[in-house]
């Protein structure tokens, strides 16, 4: 728990899912904390990087169709990866809900697509409220279709980009493959614009110095060289609310209300309501600028 | 053990054979009981025992004298004191050492008329119905292999028997300070030295040797233990195997479980009289120490309860051992049960006494403690175990736990009532039956029970038997449903985290964890984690969404 070990929460890790333009029957399922300089590397516009099994011939280029993210940590996100390349063993998938059968079965977009739901709705990825993001409609409504049935445990939120004009042919694979890219650098940087806006508010009142915990009232200070004085913190992520108290006050807070509701306490609690404004906070955001604002201040 | 010598002789008394058929008997004995053979010992020592006998007969004979006179005297009280209700209760306190009775009949029968055994037996003992009970039984497992149907027939009277055969028990301490008292009003004559004779014969001298109390007094798991790789352990053979070794009078080593057993006893069905003393229904007077009913009515206490639900607290009452040796009771680590902080109150402990107060709310309201009255010096040996709630004698009245800083000063022969919290019981101790059960198993059976569990397996079965002993003392363990009990172990382990802060902290902080690193702080918290199995912590880490990092 010092603050040299402290492995914030990544502002953005995402699996992906590749579709060759040219072949719509090869896919790749990687994992990467940026998507948009990954689909370059992988369709060979970046040089400096390893694409070694999307290089092969005639499957560049690559068409990024849904990505995955929301992962708390790299860790999490490989995990994903490894277990959504390797449906046919993973252990996040009981056995008798697999749709992979076999180490060279599932190779259809229906098969990628339902491993993706499946894992996403295991009770480990429904702790950390990963966001499935489509980039293709098709695909989208592949997921809608939901070929084999997969019941949905938790809740799994689904987002997309707007649809291509355009689908791919011969003639236009260089540009769809553009329009592609554009569509995830939008993306991307929509997110990351929104996350660091918030980050920055969290960081200009930290400035202010020492703030009471909203729920103990022991004072914090990040302005302070003292370690002790920075544990991990929570906002309130609602606009015009200004709640802040301490991570592990929130913790304890949001975990009695969900025993209270659930009966059972468990480590990780799922969301919980701002004591003040009474507005559902995520409890993975809550760590991931806790963590992030930590790490830059107490590292 | 000489098992052949027992079966014999049981045979001899029951069927009241003459003489010259007894040799025919024996041979028939020899061939219908294959499966036994693993007790037999060597047949040549049949000359010497032959000699060695004679002498035992003698020893024999001389203390059932000594039994006779001893009891003219005690009649003499019984009569005259005009307490109906205490004088069958006297009579067959007098009676006590049956078991030995059976062996004298036993032998002098060999030298003669059967017929006169029987009746010395009965006039020995004057358990004789015991003694037939333990016949039947014997009978019983000789016709195990030729009708299963006349067997059940036959077990239901035993059981009819064994039931009434419960009022034969001793009293405890204060009851015999009671007893003592009341002969005291009524013979102002006696001499303390004629009431120190009954006391001697019925309990003898402490220190000496007594291997056949002892023998009766051993567990049930520890006979059956012997049996285990025999057959499967029905019932039946159990308790034949029991009676037997109260028939044998072989010099068997005391265990160190025995060492702890103090000569008060009583069962608890047997304490009528009531003993002024104690303010509460003497129903919940405990003896001092612990208490073991008479064997044979042992398993049929478990047979009349069956249907009381609660399998641990049907066995908690009826047996009411407190074995320190066997590990049931932990060491207080702490005063805050992991398990149970948030219905635990701890009051601060003025002495080294654990005063717990607890509202244990997984325990049925109709669950009454367990109570002992102890002396004061005897309560120093109790000091650490778990869900102890001392009672200062003065306030034994009420309810409330007190910190037993007055008591320091009161009298010293004050006697402190001392509860055991059926939760903790319930909780804490591996309940014999389970115990017993694991004992019995066999190898695929332990190790199913303990992938049911989530525990790791072993090879060998002893090393299983210790994880099992040391989950039982965590969680809950009940053979039936195990189901629950891999979320038992789950439960468990979030219980862990949620007491650690640090560890905590890194689980709601999504902060990737060393497999190794977070089992080894969980093992530093209870070294039960350790006989846990890696897949069942890894399946707990993903329901908790707990990251588990290989570096």
């Amino acid at each position: 728990m010092d603050q040299q070990s402290l492995k914030p929460v990544p502002i953005f890790y995402c699996c992906y899912l590749l579709q060759s333009i040219y072949k719509r029957q090869s896919f790749y399922i990687g994992s990467t904390p940026n998507p948009v300089r990954r689909l370059r590397q992988h369709n060979g516009i970046l040089t400096r990087g390893g694409a070694y099994r999307t290089k092969r011939e005639g499957t560049r280029p690559w068409e990024m169709i849904m990505i995955v993210y929301g992962f708390p940590s790299k860790t999490t996100a490989l995990q994903f990866e490894h277990a959504w390349q390797h449906g046919y063993n993973t252990h996040y998938i009981a056995n008798d809900e697999r749709i992979v059968k076999n180490k060279n079965g599932g190779r259809t977009i229906h098969h990628k697509v339902g491993t993706a739901r499946l894992l996403a709705k295991n009770i480990y990825f429904q702790r950390m409220d990963i966001v499935v993001h489509f980039f293709n409609l098709d695909v989208e409504s592949i997921w809608m279709q939901n070929r084999f049935n997969i019941k949905d445990m938790g809740y799994i939120t689904i987002e997309n980009s707007p649809s291509l004009t355009t689908s791919p042919s011969a003639d236009n694979v260089i540009v769809y493959s553009e329009l592609n890219l554009k569509l995830v650098e939008e993306f991307l940087n929509k997110f990351m614009d929104r996350d660091m806006g918030i980050y920055q508010i969290y960081q200009d009142k930290l400035t202010f110095g020492e703030i009471p915990c909203g729920i103990c009232q022991v004072s914090f200070d990040y302005t302070s060289n003292n370690c002790q004085l920075k544990p991990f913190i929570a906002f309130c992520l609602h606009q015009d609310c200004d709640f802040v108290a301490h991570l592990g006050c929130l913790h304890r807070y949001f975990l009695d209300e969900e025993q209270l509701q659930e009966g059972v306490r468990n480590l990780i609690p799922r969301y919980g309501k701002c004591p003040d404004c009474s507005q559902i906070l995520k409890w993975t955001n809550l760590v991931k600028y806790s963590t992030m604002l930590k790490s830059y201040h107490g590292a | 053990m000489d098992f052949y010598r027992a079966n014999r002789n049981l045979q001899l008394v029951q069927s009241g054979v003459s003489e010259d058929k007894n040799s025919a008997s024996l041979n028939l004995d020899d061939t219908q009981i294959p499966v036994l053979s693993g007790f037999s010992s060597d047949s040549d020592k049949d000359e010497q025992e032959q000699i060695f006998i004679n002498t035992q007969v003698q020893g024999r004979l001389d203390e059932a004298d000594e039994a006779d006179r001893v009891r003219s005297s005690l009649g003499h009280f019984r009569y005259n004191s005009q307490d109906n209700k205490r004088s069958p209760k006297h009579k067959s306190t007098v009676q006590r050492p049956s078991a030995r009775a059976v062996k004298k009949s036993n032998q002098s029968q060999r030298s003669e008329a059967p017929t006169k055994a029987q009746s010395l037996l009965k006039q020995l003992s004057g358990k004789h119905t015991k003694v037939q009970d333990m016949i039947k039984h014997q009978q019983i497992l000789d016709s195990l292999k030729g009708s299963q149907q006349k067997v059940r027939n036959k077990r239901k009277t035993t059981k009819a028997k064994k039931q009434q055969e419960k009022r034969y028990d001793t009293y405890n301490a204060n009851e015999w300070q009671h007893i003592y008292n009341l002969l005291m009003e009524k013979f102002p004559h006696t001499k303390p030295s004629e009431v120190e004779d009954v006391y001697q014969y019925l309990y003898g001298n402490e220190a000496e040797d007594q291997p056949l109390w002892n023998e009766s007094q051993r567990p049930i798991e520890s006979q059956s233990q012997d049996l285990g790789s025999l057959a499967p352990p029905a019932e039946n053979q159990r308790v034949s195997v029991l009676s037997l070794s109260q028939v044998m009078d072989d010099d068997q080593p005391v265990g160190p479980e025995e060492d702890m057993i103090v000569p008060d006893s009583t069962d608890e069905e047997c304490i009528i009289i009531p003993v002024p003393s104690p303010p509460r229904d003497s129903r919940l007077t405990r003896p001092p120490l612990f208490s073991k009913p008479p064997l044979l009515t042992k398993p049929t206490l478990k047979k009349l309860e069956p249907d009381s639900g609660t399998p641990k607290t049907a066995h908690l009452p009826s047996d009411g051992i407190i074995d320190l040796a066997e590990g049931s009771f932990k060491a207080v680590k702490s005063l805050i049960s992991p398990l149970k902080e948030e219905t635990t109150s701890v009051q601060v402990p003025a002495t080294r006494m654990p005063t717990l107060g607890t509202t244990p709310n997984l325990v049925p309201a109709k669950e009454q403690p367990v109570r002992y009255r102890l002396q004061r010096s005897q309560l120093e040996s109790f000091s650490t175990i778990e869900g102890l709630v001392v009672h200062s004698p003065g306030q034994s009245q009420d309810d409330a736990p007190v910190p037993d800083t007055e008591s320091e000063d009161s009298a010293s022969e004050d006697h402190y009532t001392v509860e055991l919290e059926p939760s903790k019981l319930t909780s804490r101790t591996p309940s014999p039956s389970a115990q017993s059960d694991w004992n019995s198993q066999s190898v695929q059976q332990l190790r199913q029970s303990m992938k049911s569990l989530g525990l790791k397996t072993s090879r060998s079965k002893h090393q299983m038997l210790l994880s099992l002993q040391q989950a039982s003392q965590v969680l809950e363990i009940d053979s039936n449903v195990q189901e629950d009990q891999r979320q038992d172990v789950h439960n468990y382990l979030t219980s862990l985290i949620q007491s650690s802060p640090k560890l905590l902290e890194k689980v709601y902080t999504f902060q990737p964890i060393a497999s190794k690193e977070l089992l080894t702080r969980l093992t530093e918290a209870n070294p039960f984690v350790d006989v846990i199995d890696e897949y069942t912590i890894r399946e707990w880490a993903d329901n908790q969404g707990i990251c588990l990092s290989t570096t």
